[in-house]
């Protein structure tokens, strides 16, 4: 409620432009205080008014009449008191004054003020013309918050007693017929003045067409050119190029006739012409494929080919044929070595006795 | 520089510039002539290094050249070095069990094959691969113990291999001892069209698929079989030596439109075909006469012929039109026409016509050759297959190529939407296009002339041209080439991932025990088998 309220309000309130009409501009709610040169002060009424008040009204109102027989009392008691009690009080009274001075507020500089206009002028003190501080009164800023208060409650009043009047004016929403193809769009700035305030979007779907043959439909979709979203099969348009939203509408309505007598001609049939699609972005649909389910039959599909390759190994492995690269490389070197091992013998029983040959390293 | 003096002022310098020493200044310097030559050719004693100008504080070292050490690479030698391909590592274990893949085991597989086209099986179509024949009973089981195995190759293939430059250095060949196979599903279906289309029935096949799935490595299983089985290779390793510009071209006279010839690269690629197929060339003799620029003895072999087309560059092109039509000969063995690289062959190429227009790659003479046996416009007479593999790394995008493999592929598999060519797209061609697709126009237009001419009468005018548009239509079914196959090549099977990394531990390059959590492991990090990534995952990235 507080929300809206603001809301409200704010709308409300800031009908703020220079080129408002009088009789539009806000009016301030509360009785605004004048500014006035003459100090008012407040009256206070002496105790014989208000006494010889409450005896009118001591006949029917008992509290008054209570009320004058306790004053009349304590005056009583008051007049037999001693003097001296009277001049001891009064002693106190004095004391207590002069231990408490009354607050007196520090003389303030005067201050000069500070725009180039002072040239020329004798005494150009900033609070001069003003009034002195009487403290009788709540600072602006004080009333500019009462000021808030009422307009909240202003406008709570406006939503709690009139808004749902509007209720009674309420229509019930008709759905376009087919008869009705075409939908306009037009867009209000709440009085407020915008450029795009004169603009009108038109909306229609080729499909609704009446009286249009298919070929004429493609062709239609053809003319419409970037206007025409293939995936949803709608041609948008609009029109800000005058200066009423009237003269748009009948823009674009003049617009849609010259296509619809084109779509018909049948001069050109544009058969031939392929759909072009390129200024739009088709977006791709994509949805779970139903065979990556996870059911049953499937779980218990892949629980039996991982026995089968488990089986697999195990029988490979104990008939030896599981291959291990460490395992080969190590089989492997160990039947090279014999291979070498027997070169020594060769290259010994090549050499002739007695002949001194070389000694030959062999390379291991 | 003749004359120092100032020519306004008639000034001299007082002294002589040092540079000048012409017979005035020599005969006026007379007697101080050994200062004066000291002042002339100032000495170098000193050096410029630390040379002090009065006034200024410079420290001025000389940089010294860097002493060449040592002899530098003769030209060539990097190229080489970098291009060598090296078979065989003796560090790596030598496996024992490894078949070979020789004429036994292709004798098994034409058994198989002969044996499904009995039992009725004429059509080999299958989602996606090629036919994946299944035998009953026996011959299944026979493929299927080799299906995942590691094939070894014979030394005489591999020899025909490296002259044909099936081998490439980006594939592990130097880590093992003798260079193996893996045999794939794929591998032996193909293996088993190549046989059957020995007798006529011409494969024209594209091997596609994403990067690292082993399309090189199918088109060197392709023709170590056609090595095997006696057939002629003619391999184009990579097309894009051919059209990135790099070799020298010239236009060919008579040809409209005018196709240029590459005749240092014709020379070359005779010599490959010549090393590579010389134990069947040498035996073949010439039956032809040809009228070539050089002169030919009637009774020379084939390869004599590659030999004298391989070392004059100039008359090359003419030596292989001449070889070409001695093996498009009566009695010849099949040919097998291989190129890797296609998107580099289907776009334009890098050369510049004389108007500045870029040259077609179709418009080279190697690459129209190549290309009108692979759409089906020549045909091989003897038998035989073209194939072609794309490569995905560092490749040109061709859009009508993707295209039309797409759309071949969908064809094959029997799909009802064909994707559409984009109508908003720039970049498609048409020749491209005319190269992969279907050709139906002129088998008609021929039709049509002939019922035209044979029709006698005007009033049985009509009923001939029926019965001929009739014949016609038959006619059209069996001229009409077919449109290219396509193999889309995907990740390996459990299976043969299994065999390979076997294969690899056995020879000690990967020290892991090859259980099934290992090879599952390999498998799904390389995007569910992509060879490469297996081969990375388990043996180049190693911690």
């Amino acid at each position: 409620m507080a929300a809206s309220l603001q809301s409200f309000r704010f709308a409300v309130r800031s009908y703020n432009c220079r080129y408002l009409v009088p009789q539009y501009a806000a009016k301030s709610i509360g009785r605004g205080r004048e500014l006035s040169t003459t100090p008012r002060k407040w009256k206070e009424a002496s105790v014989d008014e208000i006494e010889a008040g409450l005896a009118k009204i001591a006949a029917t109102s008992r509290l008054a009449a209570e009320y004058l027989r306790v004053s009349k009392e304590t005056d009583e008691e008051l007049m037999t008191s001693d003097e001296s009690s009277q001049q001891d009080e009064e002693e106190l009274r004095q004391k207590y004054a002069a231990r408490q001075q009354p607050y007196v507020l520090p003389l303030r500089r005067k201050r000069l003020k500070d725009t180039f206009m002072n040239m020329g002028d004798p005494e150009p003190w900033e609070e001069e013309g003003m009034l002195d501080d009487d403290h009788d009164d709540m600072p602006s800023l004080a009333h500019g918050e009462l000021e808030q208060h009422r307009e909240m409650r202003h406008y709570a009043r406006l939503a709690a007693w009139e808004m749902p009047l509007l209720s009674q004016l309420a229509k019930p929403f008709q759905p376009p017929t087919a008869d009705m193809p075409l939908r306009f769009r037009y867009t209000t700035y709440m009085g407020e003045q915008h450029p795009a305030e004169k603009k009108v979007v038109l909306e229609f779907t080729p499909a609704d067409i009446p009286d249009l043959t298919d070929v004429q439909r493609d062709k239609l979709r053809k003319l419409s050119g970037v206007r025409w979203n293939p995936e949803e099969d709608i041609v948008k348009m609009s029109c800000e190029m005058f200066e009423t939203q009237a003269q748009n509408k009948r823009y674009l309505g003049d617009l849609v006739d010259k296509l619809l007598a084109e779509a018909k001609d049948p001069t050109d049939t544009f058969e031939d012409v392929p759909f072009d699609t390129r200024h739009h972005r088709f977006k791709p649909k994509l949805s779970f494929p139903e065979e990556w389910n996870m059911t049953e039959q499937r779980r218990i599909e892949l629980a039996r080919y991982r026995q089968a390759i488990a089986d697999k190994d195990r029988h490979l492995e104990l008939a030896e044929q599981l291959i291990d690269g460490i395992k080969q490389i190590d089989e492997g070197l160990a039947k090279q070595e014999p291979i070498r091992e027997s070169l020594p013998d060769m290259l010994l029983a090549a050499r002739r006795p007695g002949a001194k040959g070389k000694r030959v390293g062999v390379r291991r | 520089m003749a004359n120092t003096n100032c020519l306004r002022c008639l000034a001299r310098p007082a002294f002589p510039s040092p540079n000048i020493l012409n017979a005035t200044t020599r005969a006026g310097m007379g007697i101080q002539r050994r200062a004066a030559s000291k002042l002339a050719k100032p000495s170098n004693t000193q050096g410029r290094k630390n040379e002090k100008v009065k006034g200024q504080k410079t420290l001025r070292i000389k940089k010294k050249a860097p002493v060449k050490t040592g002899k530098p690479p003769a030209p060539g030698e990097r190229k080489a070095m970098r291009k060598r391909i090296v078979l065989s590592n003796t560090n790596a274990l030598e496996v024992e069990g490894l078949r070979e893949l020789d004429s036994k085991m292709l004798g098994e597989w034409e058994e198989s094959v002969v044996r499904e086209l009995q039992a009725g099986e004429d059509d080999l179509v299958m989602q996606g691969a090629l036919g994946l024949l299944e035998g009953e009973g026996g011959e299944a089981k026979g493929e299927a113990k080799v299906v995942g195995k590691v094939v070894a190759l014979m030394g005489s293939t591999v020899d025909s291999l490296r002259a044909v430059e099936a081998f490439k250095t980006t594939q592990g060949w130097g880590l093992f001892r003798r260079p193996g196979l893996l045999i794939r599903e794929e591998s032996v279906a193909l293996s088993k069209k190549l046989i059957l289309s020995e007798e006529g029935g011409v494969l024209r096949l594209v091997i596609d698929g994403e990067r690292g799935t082993g399309k090189s490595l199918l088109l060197l299983h392709a023709m170590a079989t056609a090595f095997v089985r006696g057939w002629v290779v003619v391999n184009i390793p990579e097309a894009q030596e051919v059209t990135n510009a790099m070799n020298d071209y010239a236009p060919l006279p008579g040809t409209t439109p005018t196709l240029y010839s590459q005749p240092s690269y014709t020379a070359t690629w005779l010599s490959q075909i010549n090393k590579a197929n010389l134990a069947l060339l040498s035996e073949m003799e010439l039956t032809l006469t040809h009228n070539l620029p050089i002169p030919l003895q009637s009774n020379i072999s084939l390869s004599r012929l590659c030999e004298l087309g391989a070392r004059d560059p100039d008359v090359a092109w003419p030596v292989f039109q001449a070889f070409w039509a001695e093996l498009m000969a009566e009695g010849r063995p099949p040919v097998l026409l291989s190129l890797d690289g296609l998107s580099n062959v289907m776009r334009e190429s890098a050369y510049r016509a004389p108007d500045v227009s870029l040259v077609h790659a179709h418009d080279l003479a190697i690459v129209n050759h190549f290309v009108g046996y692979l759409s089906g416009e020549k045909e091989l007479v003897n038998g035989g297959a073209v194939l072609a593999a794309t490569n995905r790394s560092h490749a040109p995008r061709s859009k009508s190529l993707d295209l039309m493999l797409t759309q071949l592929l969908e064809a094959q598999v029997g799909e009802e939407e064909i994707t559409e060519k984009d109508p908003f797209e720039k970049g498609y061609d048409s020749r491209v296009e005319w190269a992969l697709g279907v050709k139906e126009a002129e088998a008609s237009v021929e039709a049509d002339v002939e019922g035209v001419e044979t029709a006698s009468s005007p009033s049985s005018v009509k009923e001939v041209k029926k019965e001929e548009n009739v014949e016609a239509a038959v006619e059209k079914v069996q001229t009409v080439p077919g449109p290219v196959e396509v193999l889309k090549l995907k990740g390996l099977s459990k299976v043969e991932a299994r065999g390979l990394m076997e294969y690899w531990a056995k020879s000690g390059v990967l020290r892991k025990t090859v259980n099934e959590q290992e090879v599952a492991e390999k498998w799904a990090l390389a995007g569910k088998g992509v060879v490469a990534e297996i081969e990375r995952g388990a043996l180049r990235m190693r911690i």
